[in-house]
């Protein structure tokens, strides 16, 4: 994840998978908080599939998200302070950090209490521990700690993002708003 | 008809009740007593697509079972609805709830043979009445019986759960918890 691109926006790819992601993020998070204190009922059980197929679907996403950000450096930063040089490229990595391990502690959690996880109710993905209340325990503390902490992070960024709008406008957020789509 | 006659007739009559009990202490014949510690009950449905299974611990079954002659078979099952188990504290509670099996109005599940026909070598079908919280619905179960010191009888029978109002209101919906049910069974024995 060094250098950087010759153009001044992300790529399209990028673009679009930084967005699609936020979203998908956004409604996971919004979605886990919510179901979890439901008493069990129809719509529980319904969210709870959609949440972790939603879920899986982010898993998906941030694997082709990493292969494309490894491959196509991000275009040129505009000028900033060191250390927020350097917070920003350590939040980003523990951003792709938190994409693998949330749905992966999500998943484990689902396997360990011993309900399969059935992707889009279609394909049945594999079980990845035998049911175990004690492991359980220990995935579903991860996973929910890992999303705070998530959310946390999405209102640091967002937070960043408008700092940088207002101290030098027009040069960050630009290069990944969806405006810029198509214009090379 | 003439008294001389009608009296043979008796006699043969009585004669072959005789034998059809003598029958009954042929060697094959048994009264099975369930070991419930070593048998297993078990059901598996379908919630959104995603397989699940739940099992009974407590069960006792009263079994006179002849494998040359299963139409003779007396049996009957109970089941302790309340040791039902899916895995899950919460869902345990909420499956003993009244939407669901409603346990504390109907604790005990019952099943009685009505009919078991040979389907095969070592393996039969049996036909009978499952009772489950007040409803009685007729079943078919299709089975095994593996002969020896502790014969086991291992076999399995699809049901509804509609048809016993197992989920009713809100949980009637079948695009949630599907409606199908398979009910899976191994009763390990002793004559
Ligand atoms: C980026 C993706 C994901 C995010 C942001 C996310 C977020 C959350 C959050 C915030 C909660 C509520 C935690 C709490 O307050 O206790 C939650 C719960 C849950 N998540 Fe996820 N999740 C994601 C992916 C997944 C995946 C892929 C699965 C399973 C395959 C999954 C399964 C679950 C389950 C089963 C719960 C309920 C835990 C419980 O019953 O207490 N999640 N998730």
């Amino acid at each position: 994840m060094s250098g950087s691109s010759s153009s001044p926006h992300y790529t399209n790819t990028a673009i679009v998978l930084h967005w699609v992601m936020a979203l998908s993020i956004f409604a996971a998070l919004a979605m886990g908080l919510y179901m979890v204190d439901l008493r069990i009922s129809p719509q529980k059980l319904q969210l709870y599939s959609w949440h972790k197929w939603l879920g899986i679907t982010i898993f998906i996403l941030a694997a082709i998200r990493l292969l494309w950000r490894l491959r196509y450096a991000p275009p040129a930063e505009p000028h900033m302070p060191a250390w927020q040089q350097q917070a920003a490229r350590w939040g980003h990595r523990l951003f792709y950090v938190m994409f693998f391990a949330i749905p992966l502690s999500g998943w484990l959690f689902s396997s360990a209490k011993g309900f399969p996880t059935v992707y889009l109710g279609l394909f049945p993905l594999p079980d990845l521990v035998d049911k175990n209340e004690e492991l359980a325990t220990v995935f579903k503390a991860i996973h929910r700690y890992a999303g705070y902490a998530l959310g946390v992070m999405v209102l640091g960024h967002i937070a960043a993002a408008i700092q940088h709008e207002l101290a030098t406008p027009k040069q960050m957020l630009r290069r990944m708003l969806p405006a810029a789509l198509f214009k090379k | 008809m003439n008294y001389r006659y009608a009296m043979t007739l008796l006699a043969a009559a009585s004669m072959s009740i005789g034998l059809g009990v003598s029958g009954i202490t042929d060697a094959n014949a048994a009264n099975l007593k369930l070991d419930a510690a070593k048998s297993s009950l078990e059901f598996s449905f379908s919630q959104l697509g995603v397989p699940m299974k739940g099992k009974f611990t407590k069960f006792s079954a009263n079994v006179f079972f002849d494998a040359k002659k299963p139409e003779a078979t007396k049996a009957d099952f109970t089941v302790d609805l309340n040791s039902v188990s899916l895995g899950a504290a919460d869902y345990d509670a909420e499956t003993k709830s009244p939407l669901w099996l409603n346990t504390r109005a109907f604790p005990n599940a019952t099943f009685v043979a009505e009919r078991v026909a040979s389907v095969g070598p070592g393996r039969f079908e049996a036909t009978g009445k499952l009772s489950i919280k007040g409803a009685t619905q007729p079943i078919k179960a299709t089975f095994t019986y593996t002969d020896g010191a502790n014969p086991v009888v291992e076999g399995s029978f699809p049901m509804k759960r509609l048809a016993w109002k197992i989920g009713d209101g809100e949980w009637k919906d079948t695009s949630i918890v599907a409606d199908d049910v398979t009910v899976r069974f191994r009763f390990v024995t002793s004559k």
